[in-house]
């Protein structure tokens, strides 16, 4: 029995570590900081977080995809001014891209809010969503632009009609 | 007239004086600004001081992107940071047109923000025209004293500003 529970505590582990899986219209995923991978560089013989990257599995893709993602990317205070590009793919495909800056007002930070919201075609072939998101600036402004928080959500609604049928 | 109507007077003069005193507006276009290398200016200066805590701006920015519309090789899966899916000649475009833009009171800048137009698509992308509306409204805690208002704008990333119509409010209200 003592095995049985420690078998289960195993597959509950690696569950918790296997990617996230999203269905097509089946309601948004949410992401949080955990479901990111750090993007690294080296900087002053230490590692600069220059980025991250989640991936996304997707189930049940149309040839057209409306692609609603939005997030929330916050950074310790004194980091307050920054800006973020994030970048959308999917198998390589290009979905979308954002800027967005979070700021120091009235003595507190306004998280930098990326969103992406895209109808794209041709994505049949779509089992896998790469979202990025890169501090702008130099490698000492993206060093010590030390992000707090993430939170994402992803959606992806299908589409019956393509670009070739009618309206 | 007696002396209280005297006094009555005075204090509704002096308050649609400072109704004034607190409301400044001003349109503005490209041939307004002053260029310097990618930024463009444009300074007011009233005939009397702005004490204002509420600015509104609206402006619209045309101009030209830069753009990249191309087969690109690709990755198509990825495991973690590692590359395991085949690599796919893919139509990649990309548009991008920054700007930064800010208002100054006097030497001191109270509004610092970007705007953008970017498009990142499989779609094959021609043109390079960008077309973007700034919106914004920035309420200062502190009452602001201005003898001179000041705009400018910057392209970060594209090619160039070609058109630039806009208008400032500043104010000490919110309501129209």
């Amino acid at each position: 029995m003592k095995k049985l529970s420690s078998i289960v505590s195993l597959l509950a582990l690696s569950c918790g570590a296997q990617a996230n899986t999203l269905s097509v219209s089946q309601g948004p995923l949410t992401l949080s900081k955990d479901d990111f991978r750090p993007i690294t560089k080296p900087y002053a013989n230490r590692e600069a977080v220059v980025g991250y990257v989640a991936l996304v599995d997707v189930t049940g893709a149309k040839p057209s995809l409306l692609f609603d993602i939005a997030g929330k990317v916050s950074t310790r205070w004194f980091a307050g001014n920054f800006g973020l590009t994030t970048k959308v793919t999917c198998n390589g495909v290009p979905v979308g891209a954002d800027a967005s800056y979070g700021y120091r007002k009235n003595r507190s930070s306004v998280p930098a809010m990326p969103n992406i919201y895209e109808l794209r075609h041709d994505m049949e072939a779509c089992t896998q969503i790469r979202i990025e998101l890169v501090k702008k600036g130099s490698l000492s402004k993206q060093f010590y632009t030390r992000v707090e928080d993430i939170d994402f959500t992803v959606a992806v609604d299908g589409l019956s009609a393509t670009s070739e049928n009618t309206l | 007239m007696n002396k209280s109507m005297i006094v009555i007077s005075a204090t509704v003069l002096a308050t649609s004086m400072g109704s004034q005193a607190t409301e400044y507006s001003r349109t503005f276009n490209i041939e307004d600004m002053t260029k310097d290398g990618e930024k463009y200016s444009v300074a007011f200066t009233p005939e009397f001081n702005v004490a204002a805590s509420v600015i509104v701006l609206d402006v619209n920015v045309e101009g030209n992107a830069t753009l990249s519309s191309r087969q690109e090789s690709v990755c198509t899966l990825w495991e973690e940071d590692i590359c395991v899916g085949p690599v796919k000649q893919l139509w990649h475009s990309e548009f991008s047109h920054e700007f930064k833009y800010t208002v100054s009171c006097d030497d001191k800048v109270i509004l610092n923000k970007f705007a953008d137009q970017l498009e990142f698509t499989n779609e094959k992308l021609t043109s390079t025209k960008s077309k973007i509306h700034i919106q914004d409204a920035f309420i200062n805690l502190n009452e602001l004293t201005c003898e001179t208002v000041s705009f400018a704008i910057e392209t970060l990333q594209g090619k160039d500003i070609e058109q630039i119509v806009g208008s400032i409010k500043f104010s000490d209200s919110t309501s129209k």
